[in-house]
């Protein structure tokens, strides 16, 4: 049902090299709590950046999520533990009156679009525009291009194949092309890539957004989506506004392993001595 | 395999199938007396409904149907579904039903209806065997139902069933979305229609069902659609009944969370796929079971029922991560209440009572209206 990534761009693994490569830090820090929601198109791969970047598992029938599903898990940046609650929302255009629920008093967005579906990238536009619209003027905005399996073999492109691998991408991606095409309709044509990473990095940088390309189905650029959100969030701030509210959100250890399933799992125990920033 | 009959005929049927005439499991011990228990129920609603509700017509009475000639029995079984007459609407044996009667269907509901009966009595009760077959609609392809066919949960994971599964998930959907363009597809029906399919419903009384539900008064009117107001508040509404019936729960998530409905961005969830997630099938089969006898107000109990297992569990929870971890997972603290206890919880004489205006329980018994 999961598989691993491919072994050289894992999250996994990079998160492992980051670790060999810094000592894994002796004093845990209290965790900072951030809260983040994640928005765009239905069947865009929302919760499968999620459950990648969680579990590090990827399923190629990802069930449609209803409402909104929560996960947490803990990231670790310099000598700060991040905690985050994160909420991965339904992407069917009719909740969207939903939305203003799980992004209220969010500090951090990650807007996301199928780079296979132009159209899914209007969307993701006007999540943005509603976002900084309506919801924390503070708030952290990555816009992702998911499904980056599914390009047909281009050029490298800079900072989104940032890892360097893109050379050896043909090959691999020929068979995963394969797989994803059972999620479509028969008859369709094969998925190919509608968006180019240019045009959604220029859109981004003059929205002042983070701009990532991603594969939830190997791995790629995902654990960066977290850590470059993290980099960017003013910590001291938020710390700060949090030691005003005590009781609120302010939680030194909290244990919400006890069932599993949620975000704290065997798998989140195993990952977090290698958690850190893999940049 | 059992034909979709109309009015008299299905109440025979079903009492044949209570006899265990027609019924293909094998009877257990504990099944027996539940099939027991129904049949006698409706036996006794039987008489009462022919005298009150069949003064005078032509119409053969419901117990001489069921006295009478045997005819129908000698029916192969898997007979090829019956096209549903125009409905020349029969008295239901259900319609005769007093309190006392009302009371004792809800009790036998609560603990569960028999698998070999449910298919009967949910369509009955809900009013799906009013509904005439839909037709075969055209509808251009719908690209929310074709993204979620293959991946809705329940069906990739039974290997071999793929194919047949996702042709019947998907004519039920279709269904749905020619026969109701105002509401059209909204995610959540997949699961419940998925759930009908694995109660035994064929895909034509799946979508029969799912009609009635959504648009027949099981439901309210306009849950699932645009832009979701009686879904918003109907989460306001449960709020109400948690302050009121779980006040140390209410008081401490109230501590925790913030926000007007904390509940909400976990329990929207709850309806949208009516428990298919949150609840282990034994249980969730009780809460339609309840639906389906006793209307929309069976959704809000279980709400209840499921919170006040959790109550404990939750007044642990000390920051909101906690709480709403915990609520995304109460499937797994389900597991450890049985299906009796916790359908005891939610629907049994203890329970808070709930009413639900607008749920549109009088408009079930109304003759179905095409909308076309």
């Amino acid at each position: 049902m999961s598989q691993a990534g491919s072994a050289h761009n894992s999250p996994a693994d990079a998160l492992g090299r980051a670790a060999a490569e810094s000592p894994v830090a002796a004093a845990p820090a209290k965790p900072i709590q951030i809260k983040m929601v994640l928005l765009g198109e239905s069947a865009v791969g929302k919760s499968s950046l999620v459950l990648r970047f969680v579990n590090d598992e990827f399923k190629d029938y990802k069930e449609p999520t209803i409402g909104a599903a929560f996960l947490t898990q803990k990231v670790r940046l310099d000598d700060s533990v991040l905690k985050l609650d994160i909420w991965d929302t339904a992407g069917q255009e009719r909740f969207h009156s939903l939305a203003p629920m799980y992004y209220r008093n969010a500090q951090a967005a990650v807007v996301v679009y199928d780079i296979t579906r132009a159209a899914s990238l209007d969307k993701a536009k006007s999540w943005v525009k509603e976002l900084q619209r309506q919801a924390n003027t503070a708030m952290v905005i990555a816009l992702v291009g998911n499904k980056l399996d599914l390009a047909a073999p281009a050029p490298a492109e800079g900072e989104a194949a940032a890892a360097g691998e893109a050379e050896e991408e043909p090959a691999e991606s020929e068979t995963e092309r394969a797989d994803s095409e059972a999620e479509l309709a028969e008859g369709e044509a094969p998925p190919h890539r509608e968006v180019q990473a240019e045009t959604a990095r220029a859109y981004a940088e003059e929205q002042g957004l983070l701009f990532l390309e991603t594969s939830a189905k190997t791995g790629e650029g995902v654990v960066e989506i977290f850590t470059e959100v993290a980099k960017k969030l003013d910590l001291a701030q938020i710390a700060g506004a949090r030691a005003a509210r005590p009781g609120q959100l302010n939680s030194g250890s909290v244990n919400v392993g006890v069932l599993g399933d949620g975000g704290f799992g065997a798998a989140d125990a195993a990952r977090t001595n290698t958690e850190g920033c893999a940049c | 395999m059992f034909c979709r009959q109309a009015g008299p005929a299905s109440a025979h049927d079903m009492l044949c199938r209570l006899a265990g005439t027609r019924c293909s499991s094998p009877p257990t011990p504990q099944h027996t007396d539940a099939r027991e228990e129904w049949g006698q129920f409706v036996v006794a609603c039987l008489q009462d409904s022919d005298r009150r509700l069949v003064p005078d017509s032509e119409s053969k009475s419901m117990s001489e149907t069921l006295h009478g000639h045997n005819a129908s029995l000698a029916e192969p079984a898997g007979a090829a579904v019956v096209p549903q007459p125009q409905p020349q609407q029969q008295p239901h044996w259900f319609d005769a039903l007093d309190g006392r009667g009302h009371t004792r269907l809800h009790e036998l509901a609560a603990r569960g209806i028999p698998a070999g009966l449910r298919r009967q009595v949910w369509m009955e009760c809900a009013g799906a065997l009013d509904m005439p077959a839909s037709a075969v609609a055209c509808i251009p392809p719908q690209e929310d139902i074709e993204l979620d066919l293959p991946r809705t949960s329940g069906i990739h994971e039974l290997p071999g069933r793929h194919d047949a599964d996702v042709a019947k998930l998907r004519h039920v959907l279709y269904g749905y979305a020619a026969a109701s363009p105002d509401t059209g597809y909204c995610q959540g029906m997949n699961k419940i229609a998925l759930g009908l399919l694995a109660a035994g419903l064929d895909a034509g009384d799946a979508l029969a069902m799912l009609r009635v539900m959504l648009d027949g008064g099981v439901l309210p009117a306009g849950l699932f659609r645009p832009p979701m107001a009686r879904l918003h508040a109907d989460q306001l509404m449960l709020e109400e009944l948690v302050a009121r019936w779980l006040p140390r729960l209410a008081e401490h998530l109230h501590a925790t969370l913030a926000g007007a409905a904390p509940l909400a961005p976990v329990t929207v969830s709850w309806f949208l796929a009516l428990f298919v997630d949150c609840l282990p099938e034994p249980h969730r089969l009780r809460v339609w079971d309840m639906l389906f006898v006793s209307g929309y107000a069976a959704v809000f109990q279980a709400c209840l029922g499921i919170l006040a297992t959790c109550e404990d569990a939750l007044l642990r929870c000390a920051t909101p991560a906690a709480v709403y971890t915990l609520l995304q997972n109460v499937h797994g603290i389900m597991t450890h209440c049985s299906p009796d206890e916790f359908a005891d919880r939610a629907f049994g004489p203890a329970a808070p009572p709930v009413t639900v205006a607008a749920a549109g329980e009088h408009q079930r018994r109304q003759p179905w209206a095409p909308d076309h």
